[in-house]
């Protein structure tokens, strides 16, 4: 309920630090914006604090549900960034408190009609692009691969909607590479169910619960090892929201987690050169957000009059615990690849702008956002941004929008390249 | 509300999407912090009429001219912490300037830059930085703003040893007047540049702000030229780890120390002593709660260490950063030495410690988490006394504020901080100094917040009584506190409603955190 | 008036009168009425509720003659408000490096009773013997000590004035709450000069040339007297290549004293001709830096900062000495850090002498001194007699620029008259700051900076209703 979530707006004290990174973190004027919303719409409402602060008035009463207040709320990637920020010297739950002022939107029947549309793909064809579910299957047709459905393996590939829908290659090169490391895994084609990550991001409940629970069942039955995905929305759902609701018999990587590992014990050999300057661009899903939860029992109590005291400390994630150094690693694995870094980065990287239904609902300035991002990779001198995530690898290939001056990859087509090119 | 024809010749101005009169936007102007402590314990403000986001001076004229044409108030806002950034009253239109964010230059010979309203001093020093220059940065922190400090509020900052104080920081002005004209401090006036703020003749800086500024309540500036000093370090320091924990490799040619000493009056002499030799760059008094907090993983950690008592024998301490040329360096810390042994005055133990060594050095001088160590623990604070006079005044308004703030930590009403929370430090060598009295309370309980504002009125009756001079209390009470303070200081209030009246003749700037113009607008 | 400051306290006598009337400046001559002599605060803030009444134009005077600016002389007539009876060092506070003066107090009394107490003055360069310390710090005019100088104010703090009115307004940490001796006596130090609360009152008596009330009292910086001094000279036959020096030397905060003359400056200060004997051989231009140490380790100070200074010089290809042909460092020493004999040193050469000084950044200052020395070819001015001044403020955010013209007065007046009126509004034309506008520049510098002058004028109807004071100064 909204209401458990008060205490964080009213300790919001207005430093608008969520606007930025953390300060230590600031390198230069240009890029010294965390918050793509804020940075965009200016008004203060457009921010962390500011969305807080808009909650708690929507929560006394001073605002009522208006057209202005649904856009307003949803004109946000739901990054974390602000959280991030925020508590590098607060313990405010920020991203939770707006994310349940989403909750709190959606079961008042406030829902964005693109939103709409894609909680209702979700359901009716279980992706929200809304293509027909054997689609699903179409990038596998003439690749063999286990279907575990009818056959068992160590390792369960979850290939994420988009990557099966929208960027297929990001699939066909995975597969490329776990056989090529001579990793047991299967897939579920056409049978692979949405893991309901934008709809949980839009505030879909009752959906989200729905799918994670019967997602976890039927992986649980699949008896495999491990889940690993190239997508980092998936990876997030499976890692950190899906444990609130379900007990997971598996443990769950991303794709760059796996290969790391695979590097590491000689079970992928890179050999072939890749001769590129790339910057790798954090998905918030794998990165921040992908910090997993850890449960916690204790008391809270008051001492020295009003200091919060839990006991043992409560812990709170403040985003460095996410995936930041397995893809760095992979890259820089790979024979001919210089990485250099963005300003913003890991924790505190600029949000690609596409999640949290923006790219839906706002497409312009999804690619506003993206925009930025592209600038700030192109400032590296790099030849190209490379990602994790499919999702964030459309939208900052639309910002480029057939600009050649910098290239789009996700992280597996270097990798598949060093191999096509060792071999 | 306001006229129609008044909005939409603003939005003819700085464009439809730059101004909203929807009250989801306009409320989240309206929360503030240290709002709670009025009447009533509530965290809103009045709500602005409007929320205008002009993205240069002369959008800035032409609104503030509507706003004449109309007879409708106005405030300035940038970073905007604090109740004293918001509105006072209804009916008042807020002026964002969060469009106008550019360092429009720096200066590199002549060590000053000329920035927007919005370029916070993070931005300001990370990019004077790169020129082997830095810049003063106040207490509340680095995502605070350059201009709003310097021309706005007050001005007190760690660094002020060797940088100074905001309110003297600052060279020339450009003012849009509470009439629509502009004005021009200063060098600037006559086109000469940016250089000086003072003249011809007389200096119009004397109107612009005092020992803090008016808050809003004399138009709105819209750029200003502030001094930067030299930056003998890289040209950026790379912060490495996790957060909330970043490090930063204290350069060779600094150091970081944290003398403590038996008590106020070796901690007072030691300081003063520093400040003759002219060494430092960065010196600052924190209480050992503060540095407890803000060191401290969580709040548990931070409880095992206080009662452990470890951080009794750290009171009477200042950290103070050496920074300069190698031979300098040397210099200075032999110095330092030779006052430590001639105060009984040793380095804590704490700082030999290299994580915490990296974490001052960073937190000194990036000033990246000053809200850790006062906003976590209880969820608010505030601060009282503070006036700018010699050190030796500071230090025995640290005595008398601890002893206040006591009776409301026994009553319940105020954080138990142990009572002594003073922060601050020398000013330009020791010419000056300043110790603030933090305070800790709970902004979700309103015993907290009636206890808060019981004592911030007995800090007024305090400073007065026990001659402590005007105090960081009286920011927050607003207006009315010259009511109080004027007839006590040579009638001050008198000559500023006039020049209140002078510059404002409408009183169209939103005096609340200022002063009215006559007594009845009071 | 007699009736308050007694009947042996007023003049006007033709002398008097005539003394009062006009000075070294082209300002127009213009008698006073007659001249009082107040002895204490009390004293003055009865004249001016007096004067007040009357509409009486008050000239407030703090030195003692020669005087340069025309700012004394009165332009409507009036009462001279002669100050120099108040001459007491009030009091001086080691441990905060404060003294408290009254305007009449010199820079030669402050010196004398300042190193008593392990103190010296902030002081200009080289001020005539009965120039007011006091008066001094309002006019702005530049301290030779740029590290001290962390903003215009500087060095002054607290001050006590009384405004047309009559009212007395104390400034900065002096306006309580708490009377003088209440604040003392409980440590303060009248150290802050900011406010109260939220306007610097102070600014407004701060190069106001009297005009906006009448500073019975102030506190003011003093620097601590070393224990050690090092001399350092930089010599070049160009301006531009010592710019870079000043710029290094003022980043780093080296160096007391801190200025560049050229050498017919520096002759003047010497009580020198610029073409004879040794002055001839003076450098074209000097950089002058004074090192200084302290109580602790004050040879080791020195040191490290002379390293600096010569590892700054060698990098620029400059060269360093202590002492220049004939002229011993102490010698230079003595004119930095003390007032001039009488009689005033300016006025040795030739009798007379004009300043046109104004505030720039030292990077522009060969610029300025370029034009202005082909100015002087143009108008017939002796090149060789141009005497020029630069002065860091600001800690080096600004310069000083000065150019002192030594003259005959019965024979080149007319010719050093056109020649300063162009020469004052072809610097203005080029970027010169009058932040300090005598006579003509007045004119200059309100004339570019219309808004400037509009709000200047309400603030005088605030604290000036009946426009008392120095009428016809500035831009009232």
């Amino acid at each position: 309920m909204l209401e458990d979530y008060e205490r964080y707006m009213e300790m919001c004290f207005r430093c608008s630090l969520c606007k930025w990174p953390p300060l230590a973190q600031v390198k230069s004027w240009r890029f010294s914006n965390i918050c793509p919303s804020i940075q965009r719409y200016n008004f203060h409402a457009y921010s962390g604090g500011g969305r807080l602060i808009v909650a708690y008035a929507y929560l006394q009463g001073r605002i009522g549900l208006t057209k202005s207040l649904v856009d307003l709320v949803y004109r946000c990637s739901m990054c974390g960034a602000c959280d991030v920020s925020c508590k590098h010297n607060s313990d405010i739950e920020v991203y939770e408190t707006l994310h349940a002022f989403r909750v709190q939107l959606y079961e008042e029947g406030a829902v964005l009609p693109k939103h709409r549309e894609i909680i209702e793909n979700t359901l009716r064809h279980g992706n929200p692009y809304g293509e027909v579910k054997e689609k699903k299957a179409a990038w596998a047709k003439n690749l063999k691969v286990k279907d575990l459905n009818k056959e068992k393996a160590d390792v369960l590939y979850f290939v994420g909607c988009t990557a099966a829908l929208r960027r297929p290659e990001v699939a066909v090169n995975t597969v490329k590479i776990l056989k090529a490391a001579g990793v047991d895994f299967g897939i579920l084609g056409s049978e692979e169910p949405c893991c309901a990550s934008t709809a949980y991001k839009i505030g879909a409940r009752d959906v989200f619960e729905k799918h994670a629970r019967r997602n976890v069942e039927l992986v649980n039955k699949l008896n495999v090892e491990t889940l690993v995905t190239s997508c980092a929305g998936c990876y997030r759902m499976f890692k950190v929201e899906y444990p609130t609701v379900a007990e997971l018999g598996f443990e769950v990587l991303h794709t760059s987690q796996l290969l790391e590992k695979l590097i590491r014990d000689s079970s992928l050999k890179l050999t072939g050169k890749v001769p590129l300057k790339v910057t790798y661009h954090d998905p918030c899903h794998l990165g921040r957000l992908g910090e997993p939860r850890t449960p916690w029992s204790g008391v809270e109590k008051k001492v020295l009059g009003h200091l919060i005291l839990t006991d043992p400390p409560k812990p709170v994630r403040r985003g460095g615990g996410g995936v930041y150094d397995p893809p760095r690693n992979v890259l820089k694995s790979i024979p001919g690849v210089e990485l250099v870094e963005m300003e913003r980065i890991r924790e505190y990287a600029y949000c690609c702008n596409a999640g949290g239904g923006v790219k839906a609902a706002f497409p312009d300035f999804a690619l506003w956002g993206a925009r930025e991002r592209v600038e700030e990779a192109k400032s590296t001198g790099a030849q190209a941004i490379v990602t994790c995530c499919p999702f964030c690898e459309i939208n900052l290939s639309d910002a480029l929008n057939g600009d050649g001056s910098l290239k789009v990859y996700d992280l597996t087509s270097l990798v598949a390249k060093s191999l096509e090119v060792g071999e | 509300m306001i006229p129609k024809l008044a909005y939409r010749m603003i939005e003819e101005v700085v464009g439809e999407e730059n101004v909203s009169d929807d009250p989801v936007i306009l409320d989240s102007y309206s929360f503030q912090y240290l709002a709670e402590l009025q009447e009533g314990g509530a965290k809103w403000l009045p709500r602005p009429a409007a929320v205008v986001l002009p993205g240069s001076t002369e959008e800035v004229q032409a609104v503030v001219k509507i706003c004449n044409r109309f007879n409708i108030k106005f405030k300035a806002h940038s970073t905007g912490w604090g109740v004293w950034s918001g509105v006072g009253r209804e009916g008042v239109i807020l002026l964002d300037l969060r469009r106008m964010n550019r360092i429009v230059m720096i200066d590199e010979d002549n060590m000053y830059a000329v920035v927007e309203p919005y370029v916070t001093f993070a931005q300001l020093q990370v990019e004077a930085m790169k020129k082997g220059l830095t810049c003063h940065i106040i207490g509340a922190g680095a995502n605070a703003s350059v201009l709003a400090s310097c021309t706005s509020m007050c001005g007190y900052g760690w660094t002020g040893i060797k940088m100074s104080h905001s309110g003297r920081n600052v060279l020339a002005v450009e003012w849009v007047l509470p009439t629509g004209e502009i004005l021009r401090l200063g060098s600037l006036g006559c086109g000469s540049g940016w250089f000086c703020g003072d003249g011809p003749g007389p200096s119009l800086r004397g109107a612009m702000r005092g020992w803090a500024g008016t808050l809003g309540g004399l138009g709105v500036f819209t750029k200003c030229a502030v001094k930067l000093y030299e930056w003998p370090g890289p040209p950026s320091l790379e912060a490495k780890g996790a957060t909330p924990f970043y490090e930063v490799e204290v350069p060779e040619n600094f150091r970081v120390y944290v003398p403590v000493f038996p008590d106020w009056k070796s901690f007072a002499d030691a300081a003063y002593m520093v400040g003759e030799a002219e060494i430092g760059m960065v010196m600052c008094r924190n209480a050992p709660f503060l540095i407890g907090m803000a060191l401290s993983p969580s709040v548990k950690d931070f409880y095992s260490l206080w009662e452990s008592g470890a951080l009794k024998d750290a009171r009477f301490n200042f950290v103070i950063v050496l920074g300069g040329s190698k031979r300098q360096v040397e210099y200075e810390e032999k110095v330092l030495r030779a006052i430590l042994e001639k105060t009984g005055g040793r380095n804590h133990p704490l700082a030999e410690d290299e994580f915490t060594q990296r974490q001052l050095f960073l937190a000194m001088i990036k000033c990246c988490y000053n809200a850790r160590g006062v906003f976590k623990a209880s969820g608010s604070f505030h601060t009282s006394l503070g006036s700018l006079e010699s050190w030796d005044s500071a230090v025995r308004g640290a005595k008398i504020g601890e002893a206040l703030k006591k009776r409301f930590i026994e009553a319940g009403a105020l954080t138990d901080d142990g009572g002594d929370n003073a922060w601050g430090g020398i000013y330009e060598h020791g010419y000056f100094g300043h110790l603030e009295e933090l305070f800790l309370y709970d902004p979700r309980d309103p015993a907290s917040k009636d206890g808060a504002r019981e004592y911030l009125q007995a800090c007024v009756n305090t400073a007065i009584e026990e001659r402590l001079g005007f105090g960081l209390e009286a920011l927050t009470e607003g207006a009315e506190t010259h009511d109080m303070y004027g007839p006590l200081m040579c009638n001050y209030h008198k000559w500023m409603r006039k020049i209140k009246a002078a510059l404002d003749p409408k009183n169209l700037s939103d005096h609340s955190f200022y002063i009215s113009p006559s007594e009845e607008d009071q | 008036m007699a009736k308050i400051v007694g009947d042996e306290n007023v003049a006007d006598d033709p002398a008097t009168l005539e003394e009062y009337s006009k000075d070294n400046s082209f300002t127009p001559s213009r008698k006073p009425f007659f001249v009082v002599y107040p002895s204490s605060p009390e004293e003055v803030r009865e004249i001016v509720v007096l004067a007040s009444r009357q509409g009486m134009p008050l000239i407030p005077v703090s030195s003692g003659p020669p005087r340069f600016k025309g700012d004394t002389v009165p332009s409507m007539g009036g009462v001279v408000v002669d100050l120099t009876r108040m001459n007491k060092v009030l009091s001086v506070d080691r441990r905060n490096r404060i003294a408290m003066i009254q305007p009449g107090v010199t820079f030669k009394q402050l010196k004398d009773e300042l190193e008593k107490h392990g103190l010296l003055p902030l002081m200009p360069l080289h001020p005539k013997l009965r120039k007011s310390a006091l008066a001094s710090y309002l006019e702005r005019e530049p301290i030779t000590t740029p590290k001290y100088h962390w903003e215009s104010l500087d060095p002054l703090l607290c001050t006590e004035a009384i405004l047309g009115t009559g009212d007395v307004l104390r400034t900065g940490s002096a306006a309580g709450p708490g009377e003088i001796d209440e604040l003392v006596s409980v440590g303060q130090g009248l150290a802050n000069p900011l406010g109260p609360a939220q306007a610097d009152f102070v600014r407004f008596f701060h190069g106001a040339q009297g005009t906006m009330g009448i500073v019975t009292w102030a506190t003011v910086r003093c620097r601590i007297k070393p224990s050690l001094q090092q001399l350092v000279v930089a010599k070049s036959d160009s301006l531009k290549k010592l710019i870079p020096l000043a710029y290094r030397l003022l980043r780093r905060r080296i160096g007391e004293e801190l200025l560049i003359l050229n050498n017919s400056y520096l002759a003047y200060l010497l009580g020198r001709h610029p073409d004879e004997g040794e002055a001839a051989s003076l450098p074209a231009w000097v950089l002058i830096t004074v090192l200084a140490g302290y109580t602790f380790f004050p040879e080791e100070r020195v040191e490290y900062q002379l390293g600096e200074v010569k590892e700054a010089a060698k990098s620029l290809k400059l060269e360093l000495t202590d002492e220049l042909d004939g002229v011993d460092s102490s010698t230079i020493l003595g004119v930095l850090q003390s007032p001039s004999k009488e009689p005033y040193w300016k006025l040795r050469y030739k009798g007379g002498c004009q300043d046109i000084f104004f505030l720039t950044t030292l990077n522009m200052t060969p610029m300025f001194w370029k034009e202005f020395m082909e100015l002087s070819r143009l108008k017939g001015y002796p090149e060789r007699d141009v005497g020029v001044y630069i002065q860091p403020i600001i800690q080096g955010c600004a310069a000083h620029l000065e150019f002192t013209l030594p003259y005959d007065p019965e024979a080149e007046e007319e010719l050093v008259r056109v020649f300063f009126q162009d020469a004052s509004r072809a610097m203005f034309r080029l970027g010169a700051f009058y932040s300090r506008p005598y006579g003509l520049w007045a004119e200059i510098a309100y004339g570019g900076d219309a808004e400037t002058t509009s709000v200047l004028r309400k603030l005088k109807g605030i604290f000036d209703p009946n426009g008392i004071f120095n009428p016809g100064k500035l831009c009232f």
